[in-house]
């Protein structure tokens, strides 16, 4: 039975847009993110993030394909586009006031007191939290932004 | 008045910085410190003393001591002999009922001594026991060092990682980081001096190291920065620390270390006083003498038998060595150099006392930490530290806390001759220091007083922080993570009163609760309910693994059909309880509640790791909304919006389906909670504005938790946290149907075989409302205790469950419940008080 009910279908402001409206913070939710069980050590993907070796999350534009993909070698494959909320952030000095962990690779670790996948790209880092999170992880990254910025000017 | 500039001082001369000392504008120069500029200024009292009010005068200069603690900008406690200007800055006295020149509260010097002897608070203002809230007030109005107020600073932490951490910035210090940059990078030199520092390759970091933790964790303090430094090789370059001597009159204003006298000279080129003695402290002479201070007399404690010191109104002015009275207003003393050890210490390192040097000194250093110079013992010397304490006038062993020569001595004298023991009684190096000026004194003053040596005695353990920091500091931004649905701004338009519900914010109601149970009774209600966890299990075992998992059975459950259930412990305890939908032959979606999806999932995947299953279970909590439509209108509403069949013969209770609602994919399920007709849709997150909105437009009256948990209590049906506890299993909560005790094994089977209900979850109806947790009496006695309780217009009055013993468990059985202090009567119903048959809710 195809689980399509979470394949996001966005009619709405989430609760992360709303809060990153009037900022320069870039919503990165819309990523398609795709959870596989299994074997997954020999699934290839440019944005990967093996969790365990029966466990891993990808990102990718196209999940359902990703899905299709994932499925057709044996794997199980979950469309968890909706789950969760990003944000993309620019330098490493406010990525250290959200993690303690050092980020040169994908990872899970807490990002603001909160379990977060971490995916550096292009100089920057995308930040997952679960969606119901992503409000809250947009308001410490404006906190923490506000932080160093107060203290440039100082 | 400033001398002629001096080599190497820190001043700027050409940038002239005014800050205020109440009233008063001082002006300083750019490389001053608050403490150097009130000194040019004149001004030689800092502080009152801890417990007597006794005025102080700079000490240390070094940032280390409570004699310099002002309150700057509204902060308080901040040692302005470390803090640099800022132009504009207001610094004011602490500490004093007055103010620190005339502070009212000296009296308790003059008159207190033989009423606030060590431990005094231990033994005084006990009776009589009524008059204890005048003795607090009056103590909390004296006790404490300055007053947290005015506004709140930001606070930041950030975390940082280093190959070589060096902490201090002396020459060795200077010299490791040197050669560990050599090696490669990531090399970072923490030191808190005033100079600067530039090392070729070297991040140099203006702060203070507090700690060292396993895993190579150093926070440091640059200001209102927290720097949590994780070091692969952590190098302690942290030197020694100048120790005080001990005799009386040691607190006077004007008696100084001598890394004191050549900071004010050189550094910020200040002539300390105009005649000086100098006992123990020779590498301050020449700084002394090239200031223009008439050097009355140089003496090596080791060879006197006997100093004290005398003044007036708290200041230096006359200094006895071996009976020969001295004319002065400065006194340099020193007792020779302790290591810095205690980071080390605090690693693991341990520390043992060198009778060759008399100091202590750290041996066995941990893997990862080295130390180098001075630190290490090489070198440090220290003079004993106690001379003439039978001449008349205060001793003082620790100067944060005042406590005396005479105090410790007593408390050894009471028993308390462990170092440790004395330490907790006393306070002594439990003060701003942290010991570093008192703990050698106390060592010394102990062994004198109990015969034993200092190697026996040890020292107390170290323990983070090292030097006083702010709470806020610790604690840095305050963010708490709160769950929003994608709902949430939808409740806040409506008007919600928000409530935390476990880590959600979810509506209270919006306004009307009797309002909203009306609707859902007699027309269209909706509520959110995305906050369940949602689970999904599949795999080739997904049913064996419920079956084995849940106490009631799964392998029966047909593909579209949902059923209740209750996750229980091994030790059959009631968890956690929600619905299992089979969606296809190994496909379950299993709902949780609210707070339950996490722990449920761990426990998921706890159990399944023993037994190796082929089955996933992802959370797929967030990455759905869920909204309950109910009321006897909700199958008239939800018809329009979808086409699929949602007749009462095409979708039955307990049905889940696959439908489209306002062209949004989602599985429904009919189920009810509230006891009447309802669909609980579940779909993408992102659509959640969208169908809520539709439903709204469709006539659906939005309803809250309070309306939700009126109208299940009305149905009997529990709520897990609330009706249940640790020791809930399901036979007490009246669940007996539901555990198939014909089944092979399930968690909790054993313990639900051998269980004993002595209690009975019941229902009950009572003429007056009992506050939640209300005891059920009998005989004067807690029997029982109500879970919940609310008045009910449908159930015709007050409703409830409770705890009862077994024998209460009876239809129609009188019970009592204590309500404001008296038992008030009420009856045991054991079938639900609205809709007993369940006929609306199957409609």
């Amino acid at each position: 039975m195809s689980l399509g009910f979470l394949s996001p279908a966005a009619h709405a402001v989430s609760p992360l847009q709303r809060a990153l409206a009037g900022t320069d913070l870039v919503d990165v939710s819309d990523t398609g993110k795709v959870e596989l069980r299994g074997d997954v050590a020999a699934f290839e993907a440019a944005r990967i993030l093996r969790l365990t070796p029966r466990r891993a999350i990808v990102l990718t534009d196209d999940p359902e394909g990703c899905v299709d993909d994932a499925r057709a070698v044996g794997l199980r494959a979950y469309d968890l586009t909706a789950a969760f909320a990003g944000i993309r952030v620019e330098g490493d000095e406010l990525l250290r006031r959200l993690t303690e962990v050092e980020v040169t690779a994908p990872i899970a670790a807490p990002v603001a007191d909160v379990p977060a996948l971490i995916f550096p790209r292009d100089g920057g880092y995308e930040l997952y939290v679960a969606q119901e999170l992503g409000h809250h992880l947009a308001l410490v990254v404006l906190d923490l932004q506000a932080g160093l910025d107060m203290r440039d000017r100082a | 008045m400033r001398l002629e500039p001096q080599p190497g001082e820190l001043l700027d001369r050409s940038r002239e910085v005014t800050f205020r000392f109440g009233s008063q504008a001082v002006r300083a120069f750019e490389g001053d410190t608050f403490g150097s500029a009130l000194y040019a200024s004149g001004r030689r009292v800092f502080s009152r003393s801890f417990k007597y009010h006794r005025p102080r005068g700079l000490l240390c200069c070094a940032g280390h001591c409570a004699n310099c603690l002002m309150t700057v900008d509204g902060v308080p406690n901040v040692r302005v002999c470390a803090e640099p200007v800022r132009a504009g800055a207001v610094v004011e006295g602490q500490n004093a009922l007055g103010s620190i020149d005339r502070d009212f509260l000296s009296v308790v010097d003059k008159a207190g001594g033989p009423f606030t002897p060590v431990g005094f608070y231990y033994r005084t203002m006990i009776r009589p026991r009524r008059a204890w809230p005048l003795y607090e007030k009056a103590l909390r109005s004296i006790a404490g060092l300055g007053k947290v107020g005015g506004e709140s600073r930001r606070y930041d932490k950030e975390h940082r990682r280093a190959r070589v951490l060096v902490l201090g910035g002396g020459r060795s210090g200077r010299e490791a980081a040197l050669a560990a940059a050599a090696e490669g990078p990531g090399v970072v030199l923490v030191d808190e001096g005033l100079r600067r520092i530039e090392i070729p390759g070297v991040e140099v970091v203006a702060g203070r190291a507090l700690a060292i933790y396993e895993g190579g964790l150093v926070p440091v303090e640059a200001g209102t920065l927290l720097l949590r430094y994780r070091a692969e090789r952590i190098v302690v370059a942290t030197g020694t620390i100048e120790q005080p001597l001990v005799f009386p009159g040691n607190d006077l204003v004007g008696v100084l270390l001598p890394g004191a006298a050549r900071r004010l000279v050189g550094d910020w080129a200040i002539k300390p006083g105009e005649r000086a003695v100098v006992i123990g402290g020779e590498d301050a002479v020449e700084s002394l003498e090239r200031a223009g201070v008439e050097i009355a007399e140089v003496a090596d404690p080791a060879s006197l038998r006997s100093i004290s010191a005398r003044g007036s109104k708290g200041r230096l002015a006359e200094i006895e060595l071996d009976g020969r009275r001295i004319d002065c207003d400065l006194a340099v003393v020193s007792g020779g150099r302790q290591p810095a050890y205690s980071l080390l210490a605090q690693a693991g390192a341990r520390v043992e006392y060198d009778s060759a040097s008399r100091v202590f000194v750290p041996r066995d250093l941990p893997a990862g930490i080295a130390a180098v110079g001075s630190v290490t013992g090489g070198g440090s010397t220290a003079a004993p530290s106690y001379c003439g304490v039978e001449a008349k006038g205060r001793c003082f062993v620790c100067v944060c806390e005042d406590v005396t020569e005479k105090d410790v001595e007593r408390a050894i004298a009471e028993g308390f001759e462990s170092i440790e023991l004395s330490k907790r009684y006393t306070t002594v190096t439990m003060g701003p220091c942290q010991g570093k000026f008192c703990q050698l004194g106390s060592i010394r003053l102990h062994a004198a007083k109990t015969g034993a040596d200092e190697a026996a005695i040890g020292t107390t353990t170290a323990r983070p922080p090292w030097a006083p920091v702010e709470l806020g500091l610790l604690a840095g931004r305050h963010h708490d993570p709160m769950r929003r649905t994608s709902l949430h701004h939808r409740h806040e338009e409506a008007g919600a009163d928000m409530v935390w519900a476990g880590p959600w914010q979810r509506p209270h109601s919006y306004g009307d609760p009797a309002a909203e149970i009306a609707a859902v009774h007699s027309g269209l209600g909706v509520i959110d309910v995305s906050t369940l966890g949602k689970l999904i299990v599949e795999g080739p075992d997904a049913a064996t693994f419920l079956e084995r998992l849940y106490p009631n059975r799964f392998a029966d459950l047909a593909e579209g059909r949902v059923r209740y259930t209750v996750l229980g412990s091994d030790g059959g305890r009631i968890l956690d309880d929600g619905t299992v939908a089979r969606l296809g032959p190994d496909l379950f979606y299993v709902t949780t509640t609210s707070t339950g999806a996490d722990a449920v999932h761990e426990w998921f995947d706890w159990w399944n790791a023993g037994w190796g299953y082929e089955v996933d279970v992802v959370n797929v909590t967030g990455a759905l909304a869920a909204l309950n439509l109910a009321g006897p209108r909700a199958r008239e509403a939800l018809g329009p919006l979808t086409d699929a069949d949602v007749s009462a013969e095409a979708f039955r209770y307990l049905d889940a389906k696959w439908i489209e609602v306002a062209g949004v994919r989602a599985l429904a399920l009919r189920i009810g909670f509230v006891g009447e007709l309802g669909y609980e849709l579940h779909f993408a997150s992102p659509a959640g504005e969208h169908v809520w909105d539709t439903l709204i437009a469709a006539g659906a009256r939005p309803f809250g938790l309070e309306p939700q948990r009126v109208l299940r209590l009305e149905k009997q049906h529990v709520i897990v946290g609330q009706d249940t506890d640790t020791e809930s299993n399901l036979f007490g909560a009246g669940m007996d149907w539901l555990p198939k005790m014909d089944k092979d094994d399930f968690v909790g089977k054993w313990a639900l075989e051998h269980a004993d209900a002595r209690e009975r979850l019941v229902g009950f109806r009572m003429d007056v409302l009992p506050l939640e947790g209300a005891q059920v009496v009998r005989d004067g006695r807690s029997v029982g205790r109500v879970t919940s309780a609310r008045t009910s217009v449908a159930a015709g009055g007050v409703i409830g469950l409770a705890w009862v013993p077994p024998e209460l468990a009876v239809e129609d059985a009188e019970l009592h419940i204590r309500v404001d202090g008296t038992p008030q009567s009420g009856r045991v119903c054991l079938r639900p008080f609205h809709d007993p048959e369940g006929e609306r809710m199957r409609a």
